[in-house]
């Protein structure tokens, strides 16, 4: 026991004075570390080898060809998580249209209007509404200078709330696609947009008036906003599509509307 | 005796060498240990907050939250504690490997003083709010130059004994401080030159930062622990360390595949695929020299492991080999993608860090404190049993927190990948293990405390004095 205390770092019971006398005069702390001869022994040399394998298999396996733009090893697919398709939806051009329009009610529109489109108490609805899905110039004058008064929709008569002017909030792109969102959601029109130049026209024409519209102010029911569609309208009939533009926009009404949904669908 | 003349001498010049850096070492070590304190009781709130946001909340203690008492603990842990321990002990084997003493201290004691002036505002800066939110490079912008410059100082100060040096072996622990001193600056300024000066993209700054964490552990932490190990065990057992030739191999593994080390965290990401692939490659190759210096130092144990029970310097030198070897492993292993899936966004990220600065560099700062301070203050350490209740609980604390922070992690990040399931249920899963981390946090405390308090004792000289220093890890055999 006494031998195993004196080989001790520290001994809490004894001096240490005491073991060091024991000690006699000995070097009480091993000299300075010295290096050994023994070789670099083979069984380590081979282990360090299958190391170097696998970690060199790794880096050619997940290296994607060392290329800057590859952010995955090579042949990598992408997993399906269960209950995914796995496919990202592509969307037509008039759907990513559609979509910035949705962005665009469900931050202005919403409120009132409801997601929808029923409307609530003294606001009208949007749904299947005659002033959304007959011409498109009084729908932009609502849009850009708010509405008061009474109005009828779909044959009941509102009055008991105002809408705000939306010129300042929104610009001339996000009318345009709002308006093409609530046409296609709430009126079922697909084959015909609102285009960003027709509501800039329409703010040039409108948009200077400082107070909001009552409905029997507003432009006729069945004159459209004037201007060209755009390429990706309806591709399957592009000879539906006078490129002469002007005048000949206005053609697109409902009943033209209709003959391209049979046209598409069959 | 000529041979106890011999001896006799030897005692002396070591005996002038201890005396010459005694200031200097117990300065870095003493304000290391306080840091070490803060840091732990940092750590000990940081994890309470992770699982119960509301401990300690009172609107006069809103700089605890876990935002802040997070980076904040990692800086004082990382700054305050680990660099500045592995300084003081770098110090102290370069002294002593040189053979010479120590002829301008004042240096050294000048950029101590700045050093812990930069963590002090890096801390207090982190804690106001002004931390940058970046991973172990938290302390507010203005605070890295002054480490930098202090840093700079013990560099020079290192090289300038290495010049002086009067034994013409140039010992392989002198090798590991020399490369740590050079590395440091490197991963350092590159670090926050690439991160603050001149920011890239925010990619680019992530993949800076993961390096810099990697590198801070393979070329700062790794060498100046490994420096310790390989002096304080053979120290002890008193017999030349196994093999040189492993020795130089090992080094020269470490310098070659550690600096590419870090990136593999951010595999999958939305990096060039080839970043986080040599990453973690290197990670794979840093085995080889781990392994070769781990079979260096255990063929230098063998036959003498009785030491093991009578040493405490040895007992937490070896741990701490121990530890880092399972970290070491643990990170080869996270680097392919099957394990890496559940470490790399989880308690597991956090848990690593703690293994490499806390398991395996702490503990091997411990054992060379607890071998170096006896021999600066010619005094024991007052307190056996500190000693012991220090090592028993850091081991099973570390433990614990190793086996809640990893399986934890596991089990988080599963539900983490449970795309339609809410983030709730990933909280939920981790959380008994945090719980179970903060009981763990709670020892360390404890025990850290008590290593504050030897020390100061020690440092008070309340311990028994002695003339010469003898004591500590001393053999019969081998006089």
């Amino acid at each position: 026991m006494s031998e195993q205390q004196e080989n001790r770092d520290y001994d809490h019971k004894k001096s240490v004075r005491d073991s060091a006398s024991i000690a006699n005069n000995q070097t009480e702390e091993n000299s300075k570390p010295q290096q050994g001869t023994e070789p670099f022994p083979v069984w380590l040399l081979i282990i360090c080898g299958i190391i170097l394998i696998v970690g060199g298999t790794y880096v050619g396996a997940n290296s994607g060809g060392f290329e800057f733009a590859n952010n995955s090893k090579s042949g990598y697919e992408p997993g399906v998580p269960a209950g995914l398709s796995g496919k990202a939806p592509e969307l037509s051009e008039f759907e990513k249209y559609v979509n910035g329009g949705e962005a665009v009610y469900k931050a202005v529109c919403n409120g009132c209007h409801q997601a929808t489109g029923a409307g609530q108490g003294q606001i009208p609805p949007l749904l299947e509404s005659e002033w959304i899905t007959n011409g498109t110039e009084r729908f932009a004058q609502i849009v850009l200078n708010g509405i008061r008064g009474p109005i009828t929709v779909k044959g009941v008569s509102y009055g008991g709330q105002e809408m705000q002017a939306q010129k300042g909030a929104l610009n001339d792109k996000q009318i345009a696609q709002v308006m093409t969102y609530v046409r296609s959601k709430f009126g079922n029109i697909s084959e015909t947009v609102v285009t960003k130049e027709m509501v800039e026209s329409a703010r040039q024409k409108f948009g200077d008036r400082p107070t909001q519209y009552t409905a029997g102010e507003l432009s006729p029911a069945e004159t459209m906003l004037q201007g060209d569609q755009p390429d990706w309208v309806s591709p399957e009939e592009p000879e539906a599509e006078p490129e002469n533009g002007g005048e000949s926009a206005q053609i697109h009404s409902g009943q033209m509307g209709n003959e391209q949904i049979n046209s598409k669908t069959a | 005796m000529p041979q106890d003349n011999v001896a006799q001498e030897d005692i002396q010049h070591r005996t002038a060498i201890d005396r010459s850096v005694r200031f200097p070492v117990l300065f870095f070590i003493t304000s290391a240990a306080v840091w070490l304190v803060v840091a732990v009781v940092l750590g000990f709130v940081q994890q309470m907050k992770l699982h119960s946001p509301g401990f300690l909340d009172h609107s006069s203690l809103y700089f605890l939250n876990y935002g802040r008492s997070n980076p904040a603990f990692m800086g004082a842990l990382i700054y305050g504690w680990a660099i500045q321990a592995g300084i003081g002990v770098g110090i102290w084997l370069m002294a002593r490997l040189c053979s010479a003493e120590v002829k301008n201290p004042i240096t050294l004691i000048v950029a101590g003083h700045f050093w812990n002036l930069g963590v002090l505002i890096g801390v207090l800066g982190i804690l106001t709010g002004h931390g940058t939110s970046i991973e172990w490079l938290a302390f507010p912008k203005a605070v890295w130059p002054i480490l930098c410059g202090a840093f700079s100082l013990v560099v020079i100060w290192l090289i300038t004994m290495f010049h002086r040096r009067q034994d013409k072996e140039v010992y392989i622990s002198v090798w590991y401080i020399l490369g740590a001193c050079f590395w440091f600056p490197w991963i350092f300024i590159t670090a926050n030159l690439f991160i603050h000066i001149f920011p890239g993209s925010a990619v680019a700054k992530a993949a800076t930062n993961a390096w810099f964490m990697g590198s801070m552990i393979y070329l700062f932490f790794a060498p100046i622990g490994l420096a310790s190990a390989y002096y304080i065990i053979p120290k002890i057992i008193g017999r030349p360390v196994h093999s040189a030739q492993l020795g130089y191999y090992g080094f020269w593994g470490l310098a070659v595949f550690g600096g590419w080390t870090g990136i593999q965290k951010f595999m999958g990401g939305p990096l060039p695929a080839w970043m986080p692939a040599v990453s973690g490659a290197a990670v794979i190759f840093m085995l080889i020299p781990v392994l070769i210096v781990t079979i260096n130092q255990l063929m230098t144990l063998r036959g003498n492991q009785s030491a093991l029970n009578s040493s405490p310097a040895l007992r937490f030198t070896v741990a701490g080999i121990s530890f880092f070897v399972i970290y070491c492993i643990f990170s080869a292993l996270s680097s392919f993608l099957l394990v890496g899936k559940f470490t790399q966004l989880s308690l597991t990220s956090i848990g690593t860090q703690i293994l490499a600065v806390f398991g395996f560099f702490s503990m091997i700062m411990f054992g060379a404190i607890y071998f170096i301070i006896p021999r600066l203050t010619g005094s024991e350490w007052p307190s056996l049993k500190k000693i012991n209740s220090h090592f028993i609980i850091s081991i099973y604390a570390m433990g614990t927190l190793l086996i809640m922070n990893y399986f934890g992690g596991v089990w988080q990040s599963s539900a983490y990948a449970k795309f339609d399931a809410p983030l709730e249920n990933a909280i939920a899963a981790g959380r008994p293990y945090a719980i179970g981390a903060s009981v763990a946090w709670g020892f360390i405390v404890f025990s850290t405390l008590g290593f504050l308090l030897n020390l100061i004792s020690i440092l008070l000289r309340s311990g028994r004095r002695e003339i010469v220093s003898k004591f500590v890890g001393h053999q019969e055999s081998s006089g």
